[in-house]
C-alpha cells in the first residue's frame, strides 16, 4: 500500500537525519534489482495528496511499473515506520551495469547502505562482486538480500537443509568479498550475520521475505513456507501476510545502514579529497545544515516539461530556490530555479533541503553528472568530488534509422537527451550515409540504450547489426615529418610514438587530466611514468582517446596565437586515424619546431589542420601501425564435466582461459575473448553446455590484433566506410 | 609559360599587356577566394580570349595537389591566373610560381594596383610611413591578439597600419568596418587605441569608393557601399598627413584642430616619457 503524505510531512521527517536512509540496490542482470525497487515502491511508496487528488492515483503504480518506473526516476523515495518512528528512505537508482566507470563510482558516493541482491540459483556473479567492490571502496555498507529462493523450492526441489547449505554458501562468498575489498576498520565491522538480520531471504517476484530475527519473532518456520508453495499462487497472499519483503528489507536498511549523519563522519574522508579541517570539511564531516552549501550531483535526466533535472545530496548546508551556486567543473555560476524533494517517483517542491538528504534542482543546466555545486563564496576553495574527465571508450557501434521517416527529428532529440543523461553514449552522424551511429561499452550497453528508445521515447527504430569501434595505434617510435599546410606557408615539425602502459592508465582513471595544474601532472608523470622532465612540463592537449600532444618547441613566432587551432588538428587527427579511419589510442604527439605564416588570414584551420594532420598520419604510418581490439572478460560458471567443451569454444575465438576453479560439481572459468568473436557466443555455448552455463562478460582491455589479420581487417573496415581498400602510404602525407 | 595578371581594383582596371596576353592563353583561371573585386563581370574576359576556357578557382586548385595540375597544364600551353590586386601580394601564389620555376616552366607577371599603395594614393598617408600590415581575422577559431600587437608594435614606431579584413567567399562572410571596430575594441582589452585616428577605406578604387577618417573606434558610425573593406590605423599624424586625412578623407573638423595643436599626442607622449 502506498502511503498517502504530505509533503510538509515528509519534509519534516528530512529534517531529522536520524530518520533518513540513502541506499541503492544493486544486483548482477536478472538477479531481481528491479523487481525489488518495484516491489517497495508498492509497498512503501509515498504519494503525495497532490499526485492522490488526481483520480489515475489508484492505478498509477501498476501503470508506472508495466513501463519500468524504476529505470525512469534517478530517485525513489520510501516510507517506513520501524518500532513506531517514521523514516524516509531514499532508494537511489544505481547503473544496471556496472563497470567501474565513474558513473558507478558517482552513484556509490551519495548512497551510505546497498542493498546486494544475490540469485538464489546462480549465486554471486562478476557484476555482484564488481558492485560489491564498488560499494564498498566508497565505504557505503552492504545488506544482503538472497532472492529468488522460490526457484530453489519449486524448480530444483532442494529441501529445506539443501537451501540452507546455499545460504550459508553464498553469505560465505560474500562475506569473502568484504574482506577482500572493504577499508581494514571495516571488515570485520560489515561481516553479514543472518542471525542479526544482516541478511533477508525471500522472492521480490511473489513479494514475501524475512530475515532470522523476523522469523523467530513471528514464528515463521521454512518449511511452513515449503508446503505454502506447495498450495500453488494461491496461497501467495498468505505468505505475503506473513512475511513482507518491504518489512524484511526496509527493517534491515534502518537498523543496519548508517544515518547520514552518522556514515558522513567517515565517509567524507574517503570520497572526498579536500583538506577536511577546512570549514567546508567539518561542515561536510557533521552534515552540517548551517555550513556552506555543497551538493554532489549525482544524475542528470531531461524531463520533457521540466528540461533538465539534476539530482544528487546535499553533503553540506542549505539548498534553497533562488539562491546562485558555483559549479566546480563546469566553472561557472547558475541559479536555482527550484528544489524538490522526491515523493516516491515525482518530484514535488520543496523551500529548502538540508544536509543529508537528496534533492532535484532545476536550473543548473550546464551541469553534468559528477558536477559539484558549492555556494559561491567558496567558488575558489572547493575541492570537487569529481575532476570532470571524459574518457570515453566506446566499444560497439550501430546505426539506426527510426522505422517511421516522420519520427527522424524525434529520433535526432531522444539520441541528444540519452547522452546527456550518459554521457558514456556517443552519438554521431556519418556525414557521408545521414546515418545515425550510437556507439557504448559493449553490445548490452547498446540493447540497453536502444529499449529504453522504445519504452521511454516510443521510438520504433531500425538498428544494424553491431559494429565493433576498433582503436589504431603504433608499437614505434617515428623520426620527425614535416607536416605542411595547404599553402606551404606553415610547416611543423612532428614525431609520433607510443604512450607506455602506465601512461595510459594513469589517464584512463583520470589522474592525468588535460585540465589538472600543469606542475601537479608533470610531478605525477615524472614519478609514476617516467617521463622526461621538459615532456611532462609542456603537455598541451589530453584527448578522450588517450592520445597526448607535447609541445617541445623553443621561441616560434606566433605559436601562442595558433597552438589552439593546432590542438584542435590534433583533436581531428586522432578521432580518425590513417589506417581505417578508426579513433587513434595511446600515442604521444611531439611537436619540435614550427614555422608560423605572418599573417594570421595564411594560419588558420584550414591551413594548420591538414599540416597537424598530415605530419601525424605519416609517423603514424611508419611506426607499426596496428589494430586494437576490444577483448572481453568472461566469468562462467558450468557443470564440471563441459569444461572440455567450454574451453574448445574459447580457444577457437582466439580466446585464453586466466583461471579455472573448482566449486563442488561447478566449475568456474575466467576467460579472455575478443568482442568481435562474441556475437554468436550465448549459441554456441548453449549448444556446447545443453543450456547449462551461466555466465557475465565485461570489457576488459584493448590489445593489437593478431599481425595475419591486420591488413585484412583494415581493408574490411575501409570498404564499410565506403573508402579505397587500400590504406595510404606515408608519402601521400608529406609530399604536396 | 604561367602568366599571373593581376586584376587591380575595379572590373576596368585589366592593363592592355593584360588583354594581349589574354588573347592568346588556352586557359583562364579566376582567383575567386582571395579577395572580391566588386561587380566584377567575368564576361569581360570572355570578351577578349574567346574560345579560350575559364576556369573559376577555390582555393582547392591553387593549394596542395591543385598547384601540380596548373603547373603540369602550363608546361604545355599557355595559362593565365588572374589574381585580384597584384598577384602575390597575399603570398597565396607564390608556390605556384615557385613550382613553375622548379619545373623549368616560364613564368610572367603582369603587375596591377594593390589595396597596398591605394591606401597611400587614396588617402594622403605617406607610403614611407606605413609599418607591417595585418589582416584581421574573424575571431572564431582563435583571438587574433596578434593584430592588436602588430597594430601597438607600429604606433610605438610612429608607423600606420593598414588592416586587411577578412574575407571567406566559401562561407560568404566579407568583414565590415562596423564588425572590424567592434572586434579590435573587444581585443583591446585595456583600451589602448581609443585616442587612435583611423581610417575606414570601403570599395577602393572603384567608382563607389567611400572613405571616411574619424577616431578608429568612430568609424563603425558611417555608411559605406558593401565590403570589400579595410582600415587605417593612423600613427602620429604629419602636418601634411593631417591637411589630407581632413581635406580628402573627411577628418571631422574637431578633431582636426585638436590634432593640429598636437594636444593629445603631446599629452600622450609625456604620459609615456
Amino acid at each position: 500500500m502506498p502511503r498517502y503524505k504530505q509533503t510538509a510531512e515528509i519534509l519534516k521527517i528530512m529534517n531529522n537525519l536520524e530518520q533518513v536512509r540513502n541506499i541503492g540496490i544493486t544486483a548482477h542482470v536478472d538477479h531481481g534489482k528491479t523487481t525489488l525497487s518495484d516491489s517497495l515502491l508498492a509497498a512503501a511508496g509515498i504519494i503525495s495528496e497532490k499526485i492522490a487528488g488526481e483520480a489515475l492515483a489508484l492505478d498509477y503504480l501498476d501503470v508506472e511499473q508495466k513501463r519500468g518506473i524504476t529505470v525512469k526516476s534517478a530517485n525513489i523515495s520510501l516510507y517506513h515506520e520501524y518500532k513506531g518512528k517514521p523514516y524516509v528512505i531514499n532508494l537511489i537508482d544505481t547503473p544496471g551495469h556496472v563497470d567501474f566507470s565513474a558513473k558507478t563510482t558517482r552513484a556509490m558516493r551519495v548512497i551510505d547502505g546497498a542493498i546486494l541482491v544475490v540469485d538464489a540459483v546462480e549465486g554471486v556473479m562478476t557484476q555482484t562482486e564488481m558492485y560489491l567492490r564498488a560499494a564498498l571502496e566508497e565505504r557505503v555498507r552492504p545488506v544482503l538480500f538472497i532472492n529468488k529462493v522460490d526457484r530453489l523450492i519449486k524448480e530444483l526441489k532442494l529441501t529445506p537443509q539443501e537451501i540452507q547449505q546455499r545460504f550459508v554458501q553464498i553469505i560465505k562468498e560474500v562475506n569473502q568479498l568484504i574482506a577482500m575489498y572493504a577499508d581494514k576498520e571495516f571488515r570485520a565491522k560489515w561481516q553479514l550475520d543472518p542471525r542479526k538480520g544482516h541478511v533477508a531471504f525471500g522472492s521480490a517476484r511473489d513479494r514475501w521475505g524475512f530475515t532470522v530475527p523476523m522469523a523467530a519473532q513471528r514464528g515463521i518456520k521454512f518449511s511452513d513456507i515449503v508446503e505454502l508453495y506447495k498450495k500453488g499462487r494461491d496461497a501467495l497472499p498468505e505468505l505475503q501476510k506473513l512475511a513482507p519483503l518491504h518489512e524484511a528489507i526496509l527493517d534491515m536498511v534502518v537498523k543496519f545502514i548508517p544515518n547520514p549523519k552518522e556514515a558522513q563522519k567517515y565517509r567524507i574522508p574517503k570520497i572526498w579529497h579536500g583538506d577536511l579541517n577546512s570549514e567546508i570539511g567539518k561542515a561536510m564531516l557533521e552534515a552540517d545544515p548551517d555550513g556552506p552549501l555543497v551538493m554532489l550531483v549525482n544524475d542528470i535526466r531531461i524531463d520533457p516539461h521540466a528540461g533538465l533535472v539534476a539530482t544528487g545530496r546535499v553533503f553540506s548546508g542549505t539548498l534553497r530556490a533562488g539562491e546562485e551556486v558555483w559549479l566546480v567543473n563546469a566553472r561557472m555560476k547558475q541559479r536555482i530555479l527550484q528544489v524538490s524533494l522526491y515523493m516516491g517517483p515525482y518530484r514535488e517542491l520543496a523551500d529548502q533541503i538540508y544536509a543529508g538528504n537528496i534533492a532535484a534542482v532545476l536550473g543548473l543546466d550546464k551541469a553534468r553528472a559528477g558536477e559539484t555545486a558549492v555556494a559561491v563564496e567558496y567558488r575558489d576553495v572547493m575541492t570537487p568530488f569529481e575532476k570532470l574527465h571524459m574518457i570515453s571508450e566506446p566499444v560497439v557501434t550501430v546505426a539506426i534509422e527510426p522505422k517511421n521517416p516522420r519520427d527522424l527529428p524525434k529520433l535526432i532529440e531522444a539520441l541528444h537527451k540519452l547522452s546527456i543523461e550518459d554521457p558514456s553514449l556517443v552519438v554521431k552522424i556519418n556525414e557521408e550515409t545521414g546515418e545515425y551511429l550510437l556507439s557504448g561499452m559493449g553490445p548490452l550497453h547498446i540493447e540497453i540504450a536502444l529499449t529504453f528508445l522504445k519504452e521511454n521515447y516510443r521510438l520504433e527504430v531500425e538498428a544494424s547489426p553491431p559494429i565493433i569501434v576498433y582503436r589504431e595505434s603504433i608499437r614505434d617510435k617515428s623520426r620527425v615529418f614535416e607536416g605542411k599546410s595547404p599553402n606551404k606557408h606553415n610547416k611543423l615539425y612532428i614525431s609520433v610514438e607510443p604512450l607506455d602502459d602506465k601512461t595510459i592508465q594513469l589517464i584512463h582513471d583520470g589522474i592525468v587530466t588535460e585540465d589538472m595544474d600543469a606542475k601537479q601532472r608533470a610531478k605525477i608523470l615524472r614519478e609514476e611514468a617516467g617521463w622526461p622532465t621538459d615532456q611532462a612540463r609542456r603537455i598541451w592537449a589530453i584527448d578522450e582517446n588517450i592520445n597526448v600532444f607535447v609541445d617541445l618547441t623553443t621561441g616560434v613566432q606566433h605559436l601562442r596565437e595558433v597552438k589552439d587551432t593546432i590542438i584542435q588538428g590534433f583533436r581531428l587527427a586522432m578521432a580518425e586515424g590513417p589506417l581505417a579511419m578508426e579513433p587513434v589510442r595511446g600515442v604521444k604527439v611531439i611537436l619540435h619546431d614550427a614555422i608560423i605564416h605572418e599573417d594570421p588570414a595564411h594560419r588558420g584551420p584550414g591551413q594548420l589542420y591538414p599540416a597537424v594532420r598530415n605530419a601525424i598520419y605519416a609517423g603514424m604510418l611508419t611506426a607499426r601501425p596496428t589494430l586494437l581490439e576490444p577483448i572481453q572478460k568472461l566469468d562462467i560458471k558450468i557443470p564440471i564435466e563441459y569444461l572440455g567443451n567450454v574451453s574448445t569454444i574459447i580457444t577457437k575465438k582466439r580466446g585464453k582461459i586466466l583461471q579455472v576453479t573448482q566449486q563442488g560439481p561447478v566449475a568456474r572459468v575466467i576467460a579472455e575473448i575478443p568482442v568481435a568473436e562474441t556475437f554468436d557466443l550465448a549459441e554456441q555455448m548453449r549448444g556446447a553446455t545443453a543450456g547449462k552455463a551461466i555466465w557475465g562478460q565485461e570489457f576488459s582491455r584493448w590489445a593489437p590484433v593478431p599481425d595475419s589479420m591486420l591488413m585484412d581487417l583494415v581493408r574490411k573496415i575501409r570498404e564499410r566506410k565506403g573508402l579505397k581498400p587500400e590504406p595510404p602510404k606515408p608519402e601521400d602525407f608529406i609530399g604536396f | 609559360m604561367l602568366y599571373f595578371i593581376g586584376l587591380g581594383l575595379n572590373p576596368k582596371s585589366l592593363t592592355i599587356e593584360a588583354l594581349e596576353i589574354l588573347r592568346r592563353v588556352e586557359t583562364v583561371y579566376i582567383d575567386r577566394y582571395t579577395s572580391i573585386i566588386p561587380r566584377f563581370d567575368p564576361s569581360i574576359i570572355k570578351r577578349y580570349c574567346s574560345g579560350c576556357r575559364i576556369v573559376f578557382a577555390d582555393r582547392n586548385m591553387f593549394e596542395g595537389y591543385g598547384v601540380k595540375n596548373i603547373v603540369d597544364e602550363a608546361s604545355a600551353r599557355d595559362v593565365a591566373i588572374l589574381v585580384p590586386g597584384d598577384p602575390f601580394i597575399a603570398t597565396t601564389h607564390e608556390i605556384i610560381r615557385l613550382e613553375a620555376l622548379k619545373k623549368g616552366v616560364g613564368v610572367k607577371v603582369v603587375h596591377n594596383a594593390s589595396i597596398y599603395s591605394a591606401a597611400a594614393s587614396a588617402t594622403g598617408l605617406q607610403a614611407y610611413r606605413f609599418g607591417k600590415t595585418v589582416t584581421l581575422v574573424y575571431p572564431d577559431a582563435f583571438k587574433p591578439y596578434s593584430v592588436l600587437e602588430t597594430i601597438r608594435g607600429n604606433l610605438d614606431r610612429r608607423l600606420h597600419t593598414l588592416v586587411l579584413l577578412d574575407i571567406r567567399v566559401d562561407e560568404e562572410r566579407f568583414m565590415s568596418i562596423d564588425e572590424a571596430v567592434e572586434i579590435l575594441r573587444e581585443l583591446d582589452e585595456e583600451d589602448s587605441l581609443s585616442s587612435v585616428l583611423g581610417v575606414g577605406l570601403a570599395r577602393v578604387g572603384s567608382d563607389e569608393e567611400v572613405i571616411h577618417a574619424d577616431l578608429l573606434y568612430d568609424l563603425g558610425r558611417y555608411t559605406y557601399p558593401p565590403p570589400p573593406h579595410s582600415i587605417i590605423v593612423v600613427a602620429d599624424p604629419h602636418p601634411v598627413e593631417l591637411e589630407s586625412l581632413y581635406y580628402v578623407c573627411g577628418l571631422p573638423r574637431g578633431l582636426f584642430e585638436e590634432f593640429s595643436r598636437g594636444e593629445m599626442n603631446l599629452g600622450s607622449s609625456l604620459v609615456v616619457s
